[in-house]
């Protein structure tokens, strides 16, 4: 059994490996990983091959227990995550355990379960697309090892006793396990008389080398593989077509959630650095136009509003929230007005975060307030998500109308606006100590800024972005995350920024930008968030990366200060806050970042990642309902109705194009739909129905053709060797019925034994003499050299066709007729 | 068989159900879908199963060759054939298990030997054998077959009863019968002079020497032992021997047996084939043999291949009884036998010929006929025995 015990172990041993990956992934830990792994492979070699090591029954015994503890103790001392983390290394531990334990088929299924249990954990630990490609190895490698593990067990169960050979002086070795209790067992005899005496029947099986050919051969392996064809295809109906209970879209945690590098609710400037260029996704924003259900690529990079920041302290040279904590002040989002015609869906997901904060388009509404997952806080003014949602993945949709026409609206209806002091609070510019004027240089140049511009110095609005132009082109300030040296500390940095270096990053920009605006009255305030992200031209969404941080300003404006400017604020705003962003450069860099092939090339993997977390991972109750069960529903209900007389006409004119128009109708316009994929499935079920019948019909007719004009006499006999085609036909059909020719008989010897066979039994006794006569007729043609005529051709296929009929009678012991 | 009752879920089955089952609940209860996936990479390799437990054994067919004749303690192979009549599908992992049980017998039988057939592929067949020994003699039935497979993966099981029975009759085990039966067989039937005649060398055995006489063929002439005394010297060549025989089998067996007892049954019945063996070889002779037993036999007629198999078959059926049957047994077996043929009384016990016959109250000419011939008493249950014969 040594090729088929390798065979086992070694795709055991990379089960176990393929497992013990899909967990680490999970617990985004490569030590298990590469405990397995070598484990795995010292086993293979030391234990299995080599026999040099191995544990015995009660070493594992104790191992097993030291595992089982050290897990308990993870268990208790850990929180509910970790908890889940301790079960999984407790698998593992086990797993290395009995891999070092002398193989038998008991071990070989503890293996086999430990490792699927460790899929079924890795499964609740897991969301990455890494998963998908992961079980699928696992399941290609699985599905053999799982055959070759069932053989093991079925030639175990042949596994002779030496006695059992020895007794009956074969040289096989196998014996039946339902033997076991027939064992021979030879009582003592030496006082017997009788040979035999007390000696029982002992039976053995065939040789087991011959057995074991069956390994060798490539069908077994490829028998694995039309399982996992199978298996993949009742997976997607299972997944598709299993009832979901529960309403949220992601129960899967993380064990650590992302830290915010680049982000932060806080602006410290000075601070920022290198770590802005993390390329960490942040989320994922689809923008869908709610009328037309069209994805939209917005012109120009969308702002995603996350933290609000109103109060510089000149001290710690930070812009920070008047409140901390979130859910101080919590509101519902308002209701969605879907009778609203810009209406923009914004789906987005968010990936876990080490802060609370959610992004979005503003202003936001939802259709559920109540169900929502994301709140907003009022003292805050952001969104943010619940503690037990901070560490798991989520999404959720929005509805904005701050996107028209592909672009984003900069202007923010305030409703009846804020208070004065709230507004005089926005007015504020910290002071320095003593009569010092710590942004006297700041103050100068936004003075002359606006002179410069010739604006109308009584109309904010204008004064508002003429600072901002300044900012943005005229002031020459440039764009750079690197940190600038200022010689003198005690300048601020935002002075010194703007009267000195005018280089820096976006906070730099916005806090110029915001106490320039506030040195001339008009309230403002610094938000952060993110700015653009990369366009997938795949996905049709925005990938949004922890590079893509960004802050700007938001200026608060009365009514009556925009209408000098014609702005409509609608009926019920009467002020608003206008973003200002004065930091430019980076949406050409993410211009140019999007053409690259390095970029299309990540953009199709995220593109992918991004699919398998929207439909697989994320799938909901209310999804599957919408996209699944509907549509299904619906097709049964009005499927008739569904085809407009015209395409009927056509469809009675076989007229394709109505057809295509047709289905694209059902399917929609989306490049991805359940129901596209429905139809898309049913389809193709359908063509290979189609395709089988055809194949099969075409193969009767052509059967019926031949036999009915009498093509070849010979050629049905056998196209290639006509002389000799009748005589195989009768060793098929005799070795069909257990009468097999032996390698020393000839053909005559085997006619003559086979007809003294069949004579002796009653049902075939009358066509005995047939198989005699057809090789009489088979050594005239192929050694006599003679020629068989039409009416001797079919003598011989009417009498092979009466032996057929007495071979296969009533009496036929057909197992499968039986059933 | 109720096509239901032909499935069963394995051990390993259960194991797969209940972690399937795990999975399936963990999924619907924590709402994690890639647990659904894993449910759904459970349930396929399941549903195959179940599909092709129920293809593989379709149009299957199973057969036994079993030997012709076989003795008891010699090696049995019995060939099973498995014929794939499917046109495309190989069948895989088909076992089939035999069943063997001695007619008369409760209980599960002596064996039940099975063969698994890793691959049979479409359109082919494939034989293999087991092999084993039958220690006792008997009429043994082989079946049903249950032929089955587990295939894939071992979670299911299809068994289907096929109701192939043959029936084989194990021949008691042949001995060796040593000189000394010979010469008391020789003793029995004196060599006649008559009988004695050229028909060739194969026809006879080498016998001895004689001068020649005008009509024997110069083959036959012997040339050295003619030149060493300078006259022609002709081979005599023995034709085979009139050894009619009457031999009086007497299977006694007290009513509280013991496993000596059992074994001088075996002995006797062994030692009974023998002698009929080297008889019916031999040719030419008439035996009748006289069984005693539970149920009385007699055969009877010229020695031939037929005969012994005949004699064999009720010797392997025969079984010992408590009754005192020598009587009835010797007048039935002197009915039968040649007239003049001597008489071999084979028993298990120590037999006071004459006596027996007299409590017996056999008829006087029964009794006369039986004093003119030659009769031995052979008591197994002695070491008697060992003199004529050896049974490995």
């Amino acid at each position: 059994m040594q090729r088929l015990e390798r065979l086992l172990s070694t795709n055991m041993a990379i089960l176990a490996v393929i497992g013990a990956t899909m967990l680490g992934l999970g617990q985004q830990d490569v030590k298990l990983v590469l405990l397995v792994l070598i484990g795995a492979m010292a086993s293979v070699v030391y234990t299995d091959r080599r026999k040099v090591f191995s544990l015995n029954h009660h070493l594992a015994n104790v191992a097993a227990l030291c595992a089982v503890a050290l897990a308990l103790f993870d268990y208790s001392a850990s929180d509910r995550n970790q908890q889940l983390l301790a079960i999984a290394n407790l698998l593992v531990y086990l797993q290395v355990v009995v891999f070092f334990q002398e193989k038998n088929a008991r071990i070989y299924g503890q293996l086999a379960m430990l490792s699927l249990l460790q899929v079924v954990v890795a499964a609740a630990l897991n969301y990455s697309i890494l998963f998908a490609f992961l079980a699928l190895a696992y399941m290609v490698v699985g599905l053999p090892t799982l055959s070759l593990f069932f053989f093991y067990r079925e030639l175990g169960r042949f596994v002779p006793s030496p006695e059992s050979s020895a007794e009956t002086g074969s040289n096989s070795t196998e014996v039946s396990a339902t033997q076991a209790a027939n064992t021979p067992e030879t009582t003592p005899t030496r006082q017997r008389r009788w040979p035999l005496a007390g000696k029982l029947a002992s039976f053995t099986g065939a040789d087991f080398m011959q057995q074991e050919e069956a390994f060798g051969r490539r069908g077994l392996f490829s028998f694995a593989m039309r399982i996992a064809v199978f298996t993949t295809l009742i997976t997607i109906f299972v997944f598709i077509f299993a009832p979901r209970f529960g309403r949220n879209p992601w129960q899967t945690e993380t064990m650590e959630a992302a830290r915010m590098v680049g982000y932060s609710e806080e602006v410290t400037l000075g601070e920022l650095g290198g770590a802005i260029e993390n390329p960490e996704t942040v989320m994922r924003v689809t923008f869908v136009d709610e009328e037309t259900e069209r994805r939209i690529h917005l012109a120009g990079s969308p702002l995603f509003r996350g933290t609000v920041v109103s109060s510089y302290d000149l001290e710690s040279r930070r812009w920070s929230r008047f409140h901390e904590g979130y859910g101080s002040d919590p509101r519902l989002l308002q209701h969605v007005d879907f009778q609203d015609r810009n209406l923009i869906r914004q789906e987005i997901t968010l990936e876990p975060l080490s802060e609370p904060v959610a992004f979005a388009i503003f202003p936001v509404s939802t259709d559920n307030p109540e169900r929502c997952i994301i709140r907003y806080d009022e003292s805050t003014k952001q969104l943010y998500r619940e503690e037990r949602d901070r560490n798991r993945k989520i999404m959720f949709n929005l509805w904005t109308t701050g996107i028209r026409n592909l672009q984003q609206v900069r202007i923010l209806g305030a409703g009846n606006g804020i208070s004065e002091i709230e507004q005089n609070i926005l007015r504020r510019i910290p002071s320095g100590k003593g009569n010092t004027d710590p942004f006297a240089g700041l103050k100068k140049v936004a003075d002359d800024a606006v002179a410069a511009a010739g604006v109308d110095e009584s109309d904010p609005y204008a004064v508002a972005k003429a600072l901002e132009a300044f900012m943005l082109t005229s002031g020459g300030f440039k764009y750079s995350i690197e940190s600038q040296v200022r010689p003198n500390d005690n300048v601020d940095p935002i002075e010194d920024f703007v009267t000195r270096t005018r280089v820096g990053h976006c906070e730099y920009f916005a806090s110029a930008l915001a106490l320039m605006l506030r040195h001339r009255g008009i309230p403002c305030r610094i938000v952060i968030g993110f700015k653009g992200g990369d366009w997938n031209t795949l996905g049709q969404y925005y990938q949004v990366r922890q590079l893509n941080a960004h802050a700007w300003v938001e200026a608060y404006f009365k009514r009556s200060q925009l209408e000098k400017q014609n702005i409509d604020l609608g009926e019920n705003n009467f002020s608003a806050w206008v973003t200002l962003d004065s930091t430019a450069d980076i949406e050409a860099n993410a211009q140019e970042a999007e053409e690259s092939l390095w970029a299309k090339t990540r953009s199709l993997v995220d593109y992918v990642q991004m699919q398998w977390i929207t439909y697989v991972v994320g799938l909901t109750r209310e999804q599957q309902q919408e996209h699944i069960y509907k549509p299904l529903e619906e097709a049964y209900d009005n499927l008739a109705n569904k085809l407009t007389p015209a395409e009927a006409e056509a469809a009675k004119h076989n007229s394709f194009v109505q057809l295509y128009a047709f289905f694209s109708r059902i399917v929609g316009g989306n490049w991805f739909s359940w129901r596209g994929l429905l139809v898309t499935i049913a389809l193709l079920l359908v063509l290979v129905a189609m395709a089988y019948i055809l194949n099969f019909a075409v193969r009767r007719i052509w059967r019926l053709v031949r036999r009915h004009f009498h093509w070849g006499a010979q050629e049905r006999l056998g196209p290639e060797t006509p002389e000799i085609a009748f005589y195989r036909q009768l060793e098929k059909m005799l070795a069909r019925h257990g009468y097999n020719r032996s390698a020393v008989q000839t053909q005559r010897e085997f006619a003559t034994a086979t007809e003294r066979l069949l004579e002796s039994k009653e049902r075939t006794q009358p066509v005995s003499p047939i198989p005699r006569e057809v090789v009489d007729a088979f050594y005239a043609v192929r050694f006599g050299g003679r020629t068989l005529d039409n009416g001797q051709v079919q003598a011989v296929e009417q009498a092979l066709e009466e032996l057929k009929t007495h071979l296969a009678g009533p009496s036929s012991a057909t197992a499968g007729s039986r059933s | 068989m109720d096509l239901w009752r032909q499935f069963r879920i394995c051990r390993e089955g259960w194991y797969y159900l209940f972690v399937l089952s795990f999975v399936v609940v963990g999924a619907l209860l924590r709402d994690i879908n890639l647990l659904v996936v894993i449910a759904g990479m459970l349930v396929g390799p399941f549903l195959f199963s179940i599909y092709c437990i129920l293809t593989m054994l379709r149009r299957v067919q199973v057969f036994r060759h079993l030997p012709r004749q076989i003795s008891a303690g010699d090696l049995l192979i019995v060939d099973l054939t498995v014929t794939n009549n499917k046109k495309r599908r190989s069948s895989w992992a088909i076992s089939v298990v035999d069943q063997i049980r001695r007619e008369g017998e409760k209980g599960p039988g002596i064996g039940q030997p099975g063969i698994l057939f890793p691959c049979v592929a479409a359109g082919k067949s494939n034989t293999r054998s087991y092999s084993g020994r039958i220690p006792k003699r008997g009429r043994y039935q082989f079946g049903p077959l249950r032929v089955s497979t587990r295939f894939p993966l071992g979670l299911l099981k299809r068994t289907i009863t096929h109701a192939a029975s043959d029936s084989l009759v194990v021949f008691p085990r042949i001995g060796r019968l040593t000189p000394q039966w010979q010469r008391l067989h020789r003793q029995q039937v004196p060599v006649s002079q008559q009988s004695v005649h050229h028909r060739g060398a194969n026809e006879g055995e080498f016998f001895g020497l004689r001068d020649y006489r005008a009509g024997d063929s110069r083959r036959w002439i012997h040339w050295r032992t003619s030149a060493r005394r300078g006259a022609l010297v002709v081979r005599l060549y023995e034709q085979p021997r009139n050894e009619d025989l009457l031999l009086i089998v007497d299977l006694w067996q007290a009513k509280r047996t013991t496993p000596t007892q059992q074994d001088h049954v075996e002995l006797a019945v062994s030692f009974a084939a023998t002698v009929a063996t080297a008889i019916c070889r031999q040719g030419a002779s008439r035996i009748c043999i006289s069984l005693g037993g539970k149920e009385k036999r007699l055969v009877a007629g010229p020695a031939s291949s037929a005969l012994l198999e005949e004699i064999m078959v009720q010797l392997a059926l025969a079984e010992a009884q408590t009754q005192d049957q020598l009587p009835d047994l010797i007048t039935a077996g002197l009915e039968q036998a040649a007239l003049g043929a001597p008489v071999v009384v084979v028993s298990t016990r120590a037999v006071a010929l004459d006596q027996r016959l007299r409590e017996a109250d056999v008829p006087a000419s029964l009794a006369g006929e039986l004093s003119r011939r030659r009769v031995d008493v052979i008591d197994v249950s002695s070491d008697q025995i060992d003199e004529f014969f050896a049974v490995e």
